[in-house]
């Protein structure tokens, strides 16, 4: 009997030893790790950035990181886990900077322990897209998109969408709405534009990542969207521009707020961003005053603390975080097109410049003064 | 007596009609998994060539080889904790608890299989990679993941261990061995079918697995370090569920790849282990 004790205590020692060595031997890793020097080395040495957020942004995130990594041997990991995933790992201090669809509000940012920054980054277009016999290029403004979605015109033969479309064969169907079922930044974006076109929707609907949609079929991500619009003869929905001209779907041209019929691209799109662009970057493009400017433009943020000496964070890291958006602003903006996103127009990238610029490290601007 | 025969036509039509329902039901066993290799194996096929499994994701493209080595690097490190807790705790329960103990362990292990993954993700998150400062990183998934497998490994090894006949373990202790070594080289190598089963099931749920690493391991473009904290770890299924989203052609591919070359692991595992049951089976 002593030796099966005996033995009981050895089992109990090494099945206790084993996880408690891997634990304390973690503890040796700190981060910051220097990776091995790239092959092109300007300023800065390698290291690792850790970022979380919206998933609109994820591919031109990953395509920044991935020319960023070649040029300054930072290595940068954006995980696509949707705004508010962004927002809580930055609250939670787990990544160095989150990214989100959506500012931060003054309530919002009362909920962090410490000031932020928010700025944005890249530009985006909302398109809406249908299936009629053809595929006409529909015009439609923004108080008849809100009536689609609202369910009041409910057949596309109407007075409403004839008036704007003379030459167009419509047919007397039903109209069959697709929305999203998830929450999104798209549906975000899509319902303030139509808040701000339309009193009947900002009273009934509102916007939010999910609303309660007053009619209509939901589908997951804009995939879902689109397969509903695809399989659903009549069915109009809303994608982004870039999942739009990928699937080559058809999508409306629109009438802007100066009463422009804009056809949506990614030029648009940047012009949608030719307005006076706020000190804290905190600006909604959706029915955007620019003349020539897409009226369903998007902007997308990264969100940072401001003091970056927090949780025993080092110079060095602060460092690379606004030495990544500086670049990001700038050399980075290169990549947008290729990848359907817009870059930012000159008036947005000098806000950021100096938004950036008051990123500090106890106290002190982190960029010197010569950038 | 004419109603004989039709009694009989009755009896020979059920007999046949309950043959095919069976049929039909193993081939719906069948089936769904023969449509989902043949999709997507054809709609990852362009993806599906040798630089794929050598290049690492770029976010809209590239190759699976940061997420074939970062799932095999957690689930293999999930292992090294759920194999030998789970295989002690089940020789616990059937060798040593007393009786209400073991039953109380096993109905908690019973409930612990009905947690949804998500909640264990998030408690992952909240715990590991919040409160102890870690990060995303390998061991907060590894340990989110373990507490999935336990108590699929514990449940099975446990069975099987009861299901050596008691005798065996009376003779060995009669012939002057002691209970670890009871248990060591009779009971534990009686029940290896069931241990083995338990460990195949265990792996091939840890291996499909999204929402417990979204939480805690992150997602890195990177090939895995090791490093254990601070470090972000790319995997199969984060790939599957992020790429099939975005608007890009390629992005899809390489989604379904991925997906293909997860089926593909499992399928292994799962022959693997039964080569290790067909060596040890009872007979």
């Amino acid at each position: 009997m002593q030796r099966s004790v005996r033995n009981a205590a050895l089992i109990a020692v090494v099945l206790l030893a084993v996880p408690t060595l891997v634990f304390t031997g973690g503890q040796k890793e700190t981060r910051g790790e220097v990776a091995p020097p790239p092959k092109v080395a300007p300023a800065g040495f390698g290291g690792e950035l850790l970022a979380a957020g919206a998933s609109f942004p994820f591919p031109i995130y990953s395509k920044m990181g991935e020319e960023y990594n070649k040029a300054t041997g930072v290595r940068l990991n954006y995980q696509s886990i949707g705004s508010s995933g962004g927002i809580k790992n930055i609250k939670n201090k787990v990544v160095d900077f989150g990214g989100s669809d959506a500012y931060l509000t003054d309530e919002q940012m009362k909920e962090f322990d410490a000031p932020l920054i928010q700025f944005p980054t890249v530009a985006g277009a909302i398109v809406v897209t249908y299936n009629l016999p053809g595929n006409p290029t529909l015009r439609l403004t923004g108080p008849v998109v809100s009536d689609l979605f609202l369910g009041k015109i409910t057949k596309w033969n109407d007075r409403a969408i004839t008036a704007l479309n003379p030459g167009v064969e419509l047919p007397d169907q039903q109209i069959v709405v697709a929305h999203r079922s998830d929450g999104s930044g798209t549906t975000f974006n899509f319902t303030l534009y139509l808040s701000r076109v339309s009193e009947a929707w900002k009273n009934q609907v509102g916007y939010n990542t999910s609303v309660s949609w007053p009619t209509g079929l939901g589908g997951a991500q804009n995939a879902g969207v689109a397969g509903i619009v695809k399989q659903t003869p009549g069915a109009v929905g809303y994608v982004e521009l870039a999942y739009a001209t990928e699937n080559h779907l058809p999508f409306a041209t629109m009438q802007n707020r100066a009463g422009n019929w804009i056809t949506a691209s990614l030029e648009s799109t940047s012009a949608a961003a030719n307005t006076q662009i706020p000190v804290d970057g905190r600006i909604y493009l959706g029915n955007t005053d620019a003349p020539e400017g897409w009226p369903i433009a998007t902007l997308t943020w990264l969100i940072a603390y401001k003091e970056q000496s927090y949780g025993g964070r080092t110079l060095e890291q602060a460092k690379r975080v606004a030495a990544f958006f500086w670049w990001l602003i700038h050399d980075g903006q290169q990549y947008a097109e290729a990848l359907q996103y817009s870059k930012l127009p000159a008036a947005a990238v000098k806000a950021n410049e100096a938004i950036i610029r008051s990123l500090t490290y106890q106290g002190k601007p982190i960029l010197s003064e010569s950038m | 007596m004419a109603d004989g025969r039709y009694r009989n036509r009755i009896r020979i039509g059920k007999d046949r009609l309950t043959v095919a329902l069976m049929i039909l039901s193993a081939a719906i066993c069948i089936v769904p998994l023969a449509d989902i290799l043949y999709i997507v194996a054809l709609r990852g096929f362009p993806a599906m060539t040798l630089e794929t499994l050598i290049t690492p994701t770029t976010g809209v493209a590239g190759g699976l080889a940061n997420a074939i080595v970062g799932t095999m690097l957690i689930v293999a490190a999930a292992l090294v904790f759920a194999f030998p807790i789970g295989v002690f705790g089940a020789l616990f329960t059937s060798e040593l608890a007393p009786p209400r103990l073991a039953s109380w362990i096993r109905s908690s292990a019973e409930i612990l299989t009905g947690v949804p993954s998500i909640v264990l993700g998030y408690f992952g998150y909240v715990t590991m990679v919040v409160a102890f400062g870690w990060g995303f990183s390998l061991l907060a998934a590894a340990i989110t993941l373990t507490i999935m497998m336990l108590p699929y490994i514990m449940r099975s090894s446990d069975i099987a261990m009861q299901k050596v006949p008691a005798e065996m373990r009376h003779a060995s202790l009669s012939l002057g061995a002691t209970h670890e070594t009871t248990a060591f080289r009779i009971v534990l190598r009686g029940a290896i079918p069931g241990v083995t089963t338990g460990t195949m099931i265990a792996i091939g749920i840890a291996l499909g697995e999204t929402a417990p690493l979204i939480y805690t391991a992150g997602f890195s473009n990177y090939m895995p370090t090791g490093k254990l904290f601070h470090a972000p770890v790319g995997y199969l299924t984060y790939v599957i569920w992020t790429y099939i989203n975005e608007p890009f052609a390629s992005a899809h591919t390489l989604a379904y790849a991925a997906a293909f070359v997860l089926i593909v692991m499992v399928l292994c595992f799962n022959a693997i282990g039964r080569a290790i049951l067909g060596r040890h089976s009872l007979s």
